[in-house]
């Protein structure tokens, strides 16, 4: 899954990416308002997640937010603010932020906040991603295959994670690359085929389904 | 407790009795006196009466108080008539009024001699005294019945007039320790609206003093959001990686971020400091001295940093102030100056007198300032927009307070010869005497 995060502090900013990177998301860094815009216009990073600070220079958190909700962008915001006034957050709120946390606040419920905002975004309740006999728990980063718990490199899950996030969709190797990798990842032209060859293994190979031309998807219950 | 009221009352009863009481035994002679001299005319009508209407002696005693007594003589001194045997062995030689001891008793007695008789009239002076005494006593009763009266007027009237005294002093009790509202001072007598007035400048003064505080802890608290925020979540991430080099990098931060946290606490206990203090006319520094100490305090670092720092010090001026002062603001610019300058660059440190003022310059080799920003960065907690290197928002602020304070002003102005920043400083110069 992949994330951007707005914030000019450098120091919350660098512990924001080593935090979530750890984490296992990808995840980019701009510190100002304008190239938060920018990145949130470019459809092919393809971020799934918003972290926007309000104080930022050039271009404030709640304009990013304002004109990402003006182009039709639902992408889940959450609201980094050093402000904890009431009629700040109604106004982050009713401009169309998903969640706020006042600085400073621990790492931990910043990642739950984000599992939950990702969980809602795509229409689901439970915590667990689920298809037949895989399970994935996103808040201990585990996979289980029929209850049994299997080992995997923080971009394996990456990307088994993609998969199962929207079941029936076939994501293509540009959408892939996409959410695993960050802006400063060098990305080999074989690298998704080299991961996907990897899962397979772990996990099952008939679990992930080729779709010749197209892409990828976990397969269908049979 | 002093009251005002109760001394006023004691005092003005006090001497509203004594000038009743004095005035009473004035009144109570006088009155006692004119009683007699009324009755002597008394005695003397009577006396004519008797010597004209000499045949009808008794019916003239009949007509008056049974208590004077009447005697006659004729002229070969045989007497007449004697209402009381006692009188009858009195011959009085001397006309007019005398005191006499008749029978044990002394009389008031009134003599004439008129168409060759002897005529004396008496009264008892028991008698008389009761009269005089009776009339006294008449006369002053109204007056001893009304002082009571008048204790009461006068306590009810200082009651009264205290009454708006009472009301301020009411309504400084029932307020609270930040109450902004000033204290009434409507209908204050003239004695009292002054001394409400000052505590009132004096209220309005400590309203705006703790206005100032609240302000500075919540603007204090929000600046130390940013700190803190990024300590959490460097201490979060600290045992994220397996890595012992990432692992020590983290550490390295979070030691950043400490240092980072406690500058700004340093600052902002110099700020609150230098807003809390007043101006102290009597000290001065030499302003040479205090620019050679800011470079041994910087030359360090900016050794470290690879920058030239000069110090130009030949004023020879005298300002006012003390010389933490005198090093707050030089250490905090040049500081400022060093943290904008790259290796290699030079940092420049000037003093001169010009025109009675002491000008001291910083400048730096830095990339300067856009123009709208050069008096913003003097507001209390103001960020440079996107700028990295970017404080707490605390120092320039602080230098301009104390500046300020000293009498001084300091502006930043873009260099036009090349790139960089100058800070000026200009301070009164103080005559060493």
């Amino acid at each position: 899954m992949r994330i951007l995060i707005a914030e000019d502090d450098p120091m919350i900013g660098g512990s924001l990416v080593r935090g979530l990177t750890d984490e296992g998301y990808s995840v980019d860094w701009v510190r100002d308002g304008e190239r938060a815009d920018l990145a949130l216009q470019d459809q092919r990073n393809d971020f799934q997640i918003a972290l926007l600070d309000w104080g930022l220079p050039s271009k404030s958190g709640i304009e990013v937010l304002r004109s990402l909700r003006m182009r039709g962008d639902n992408i889940p915001v959450l609201i980094l603010t050093a402000r904890d006034a009431l009629a700040d957050r109604v106004e982050g709120l009713d401009l169309g932020a998903d969640d706020f946390l006042i600085k400073p606040f621990e790492l931990l419920e910043l990642k739950a906040r984000i599992r939950a905002l990702a969980r809602r975004h795509v229409g689901r309740l439970e915590p667990r991603l689920k298809t037949h006999s895989l399970e994935l728990d996103p808040s201990t980063r585990s996979v289980y295959r029929k209850g049994r718990s299997i080992r995997l490199t923080a971009r394996e899950y990456a990307l088994l994670h993609a998969l199962m996030v929207r079941p029936h969709n076939i994501l293509s190797r540009a959408q892939l690359e996409a959410r695993i990798y960050g802006w400063t990842d060098a990305i080999e032209s074989n690298a998704i085929e080299f991961l996907l060859h990897g899962l397979r293994q772990k996990i099952g190979s008939e679990l992930i389904e080729n779709v010749r031309g197209l892409g990828w998807r976990i397969a269908s219950d049979s | 407790m002093r009251s005002l009221r109760r001394r006023l009352l004691i005092s003005l009863w006090v001497a509203v009795t004594g000038v009743a009481v004095a005035s009473a035994v004035i009144a109570y002679f006088q009155v006692s006196r004119r009683a007699k001299h009324l009755l002597d005319g008394q005695l003397q009508q009577i006396a004519g009466l008797v010597s004209s209407q000499r045949a009808g002696t008794a019916d003239v005693r009949g007509s008056i108080d049974s208590d004077v007594e009447i005697a006659i003589w004729n002229h070969a001194g045989a007497l007449v008539y004697s209402s009381t045997p006692s009188l009858a062995h009195h011959y009085s030689a001397t006309p007019g009024y005398s005191e006499e001891i008749l029978d044990a008793e002394p009389y008031r007695v009134y003599t004439i001699t008129a168409n060759g008789d002897h005529i004396e009239v008496a009264q008892p002076v028991d008698v008389r005294d009761d009269q005089a005494e009776a009339a006294a006593l008449a006369a002053l009763l109204p007056g001893l019945l009304l002082l009571p009266v008048l204790g009461i007027v006068i306590a009810f009237v200082i009651r009264a007039l205290l009454r708006p005294v009472r009301e301020v002093a009411a309504s400084v009790s029932q307020r609270n320790t930040f109450a902004i509202e000033a204290l009434p001072s409507q209908g204050l007598p003239t004695e009292v609206a002054p001394l409400v007035d000052e505590i009132n400048r004096l209220l309005a003064r400590q309203n705006e003093a703790a206005q100032r505080e609240r302000h500075f802890i919540e603007d204090a608290a929000h600046a130390l959001r940013t700190p803190l925020a990024a300590l959490q979540l460097q201490a979060d991430v600290l045992d994220g990686s397996p890595d012992p080099a990432e692992r020590s990098a983290r550490l390295a931060d979070l030691r950043a971020g400490i240092q980072r946290a406690s500058r700004l606490s340093d600052q902002l206990l110099s700020m609150a400091r230098a807003d809390s203090a007043t101006a102290d006319g009597s000290r001065t520094t030499n302003v040479d001295e205090a620019l050679l100490e800011v470079r041994a305090l910087h030359l360090a670092i900016a050794t470290a940093m690879h920058i030239t720092l000069e110090v130009h010090a030949h004023s020879h001026a005298l300002v006012r102030g003390d010389s933490r002062d005198l090093l707050l603001i030089f250490g905090n610019l040049t500081d400022n100056a060093l943290r904008h300058t790259a290796a290699g660059g030079r940092v420049a440190i000037r003093s001169e007198v010009d025109a009675g003022e002491v000008h001291i310059e910083i400048s730096d080799e830095g990339p300067g300032l856009p123009q709208q920003e050069l008096s913003r960065v003097f507001e209390r907690f103001y960020q440079i927009p996107g700028n990295a290197r970017a404080g707490s928002g605390l120092g320039l602020s602080t230098v301009e307070t104390v500046t300020r304070r000293l009498g001084g002003r300091v502006a930043l102005l873009n260099r036009t010869d090349r790139s960089g920043l100058v800070a000026r400083v200009a301070f009164p110069r103080i005559d060493a005497s």
